[in-house]
């Protein structure tokens, strides 16, 4: 059943299973770290912690961080203030929890809106909107080309051009 | 030319969400992406190749009963379509083909199962794993990755699990938190339930009696006992909410409400169907419901189907729905007394940690 790639019979409840266990299951836990508090007066200090000893400068800012401070990430050392900032102006791509996929909003507002025809006059002009706006914007994580944006443009502009259509027959047919 | 490679790779196994959305697994050059797509918005959560201790997969009944569930309604619905002619004939055999499609694709995709990944502070369920065959190819997989960040276990620790599975550092921790939350997690006796699945035997009963004799009383009261299904259900599934009652107890009365609203959605088409056939008594309800109740169902096929149906998904929920109810009581009593006699012995289980 552990490690055997097939189902096994659980001792305790019976049940089919499979279990995968791998090495950390016995790791032991880093223990805390508190940084190095300085001994002479000539080694560099922590920007954030002055009494406290220097172990790495910031791969982004280049400040000066002790153990404590020392936030290690995708192999670079950043300090509390530049990992902070790459988590809310999103520069760090591993932190990132939720993205808005504008191509998918726009491809759904010109299909689905097509149900209530007459609701596309305001939802077309939208959509071509979203897709010249967020064409550059940062989509999914997961790889994805833009097709979902080019073919809301195509229906959007569709629905414009049969717009265009009704009103310049209405036109023609009022002035006639 | 430069050739960009791929960030993220797709795994086999994909699940839709309750009404919208789903998840699906992404495998990461040092990480495994678990992503819920809904409505124009994704949600990530990663688990490093580096941090993961167990994935644990196990086989579930869910796959066969849906499938017999399936096998059921087609058999239901080819016996009005063999001796009925005419277009309801027609409707009754494209019905069941396109329910045998599904229990097709049910069976093509093969037995379901739970899988759950566990790291040292967290225990999250991947819910694209849902059928074995894709887990075991995605576990395959993935098993040499993580194994090639890792390294392999030795043998006397694969021995060690099967002894001691309880002995890593977390162990008193994982315990304390595990009794916490029993404590902490609210007792519910199911009252509610219990008027539920009670309305819903007595609603089944009801129906069967209509395939007997027919009167406006039984008619009034079947009507009475469906808005008390209704009522019951909606306090039902607030009251388990955040509960301690068992997930199956949970999910049947989920599955109690998705019956309701079908048995209504379908008794809406039965009562506009009838007021299309009869339109001398639309404008008058008393005689429309009298004229109802007088429609036997061996008169009407869409009356028989929806009857066969009603009392199949009362019976299905009712009865089982009890039972679940009487063991998670009677389960609840024991765990209560366990949790206390563990809660009062903290050193105890502080002597079995290592060091």
């Amino acid at each position: 059943m552990i490690n055997s790639n097939t189902l096994g019979t659980c001792p305790s409840c019976g049940g089919l299973l499979r279990a995968d266990v791998f090495p950390a299951l016995y790791r032991e836990f880093p223990t805390i770290r508190s940084g190095e508090t300085l001994q002479m007066a000539n080694e560099a200090g922590c920007f954030y912690h002055p009494r406290k000893k220097a172990v790495v400068p910031c791969s982004a800012c280049g400040r000066f961080v002790c153990d404590l401070c020392d936030v290690a990430l995708n192999g670079q050392h950043l300090c509390p203030a530049c990992f902070e900032k790459g988590k809310t102006k999103r520069k760090i791509k591993n932190l990132e929890n939720q993205r808005t996929c504008y191509d998918t909003i726009a491809l759904m507002v010109a299909t689905v809106s097509i149900l209530i025809y007459w609701f596309t006059i305001i939802t077309a002009p939208f959509v071509i909107y979203l897709t010249v706006r967020h064409w550059k914007s940062p989509t999914s994580i997961i790889p994805r080309t833009k097709i979902r944006f080019v073919l809301a443009f195509i229906i959007a502009s569709l629905q414009i051009a049969g717009w265009i259509f009704v009103f310049s027959n209405l036109f023609l047919l009022s002035k006639s | 030319m430069v050739q960009k490679t791929k960030e993220y790779h797709k795994l086999p196994g994909s699940k839709k969400g309750f009404l919208i959305g789903k998840y699906t697994l992404w495998q990461g050059a040092d990480h495994l992406l678990q992503v819920y797509s809904r409505v124009g918005v994704e949600e990530y959560k990663r688990f490093y190749f580096n941090d993961i201790q167990a994935v644990i997969t196990r086989k579930t009944a869910v796959g066969k009963i849906q499938n017999i569930v399936m096998g059921c309604l087609v058999l239901i619905f080819i016996l009005p379509a063999i001796s009925l002619d005419g277009g309801w004939s027609l409707f009754y055999a494209i019905v069941p083909a396109a329910m045998f499609l599904l229990l097709l694709v049910g069976l093509f995709k093969g037995p379901t199962c739970e899988t759950k990944l566990m790291t040292a502070v967290q225990t999250e369920k991947l819910h694209s794993l849902h059928r074995l065959k894709n887990t075991f190819k995605v576990m395959d997989r993935l098993g040499i990755q993580i194994q090639r960040t890792q390294g392999t276990l030795k043998r006397e620790e694969l021995d060690n699990i099967s002894v001691r599975p309880m002995t890593n550092q977390g162990s008193y921790r994982q315990v304390q938190q595990r009794t916490f939350k029993k404590i902490s997690r609210r007792h519910e006796k199911g009252r509610a339930h219990l008027g539920l699945f009670l309305l819903l035997l007595i609603g089944g009963v009801l129906v069967s009696l209509g395939f007997f004799f027919t009167h406006v009383i039984l008619t009034i009261i079947s009507s009475i006992a469906s808005l008390g299904m209704g009522i019951f259900v909606i306090v039902a599934l607030v009251k388990q909410h955040d509960s301690s009652m068992s997930g199956s107890l949970k999910a049947i009365t989920w599955a109690s409400l998705g019956f309701i609203c079908i048995n209504f959605a379908a008794g809406y088409v039965i009562n506009i169907v009838f007021a299309m056939q009869n339109p001398g008594v639309v404008y008058n309800q008393w005689e429309m419901l009298k004229s109802m109740s007088l429609l036997s169902p061996w008169e009407s096929p869409l009356k028989l189907s929806f009857d066969i149906f009603a009392i199949c998904g009362a019976l299905f929920l009712g009865i089982p729905g009890l039972f679940m109810l009487y063991r998670s009581d009677s389960g609840l009593k024991a765990e209560a007394t366990e949790t206390a006699v563990n809660y009062r012995k903290p050193a105890a289980l502080r002597n079995t940690e290592p060091g």
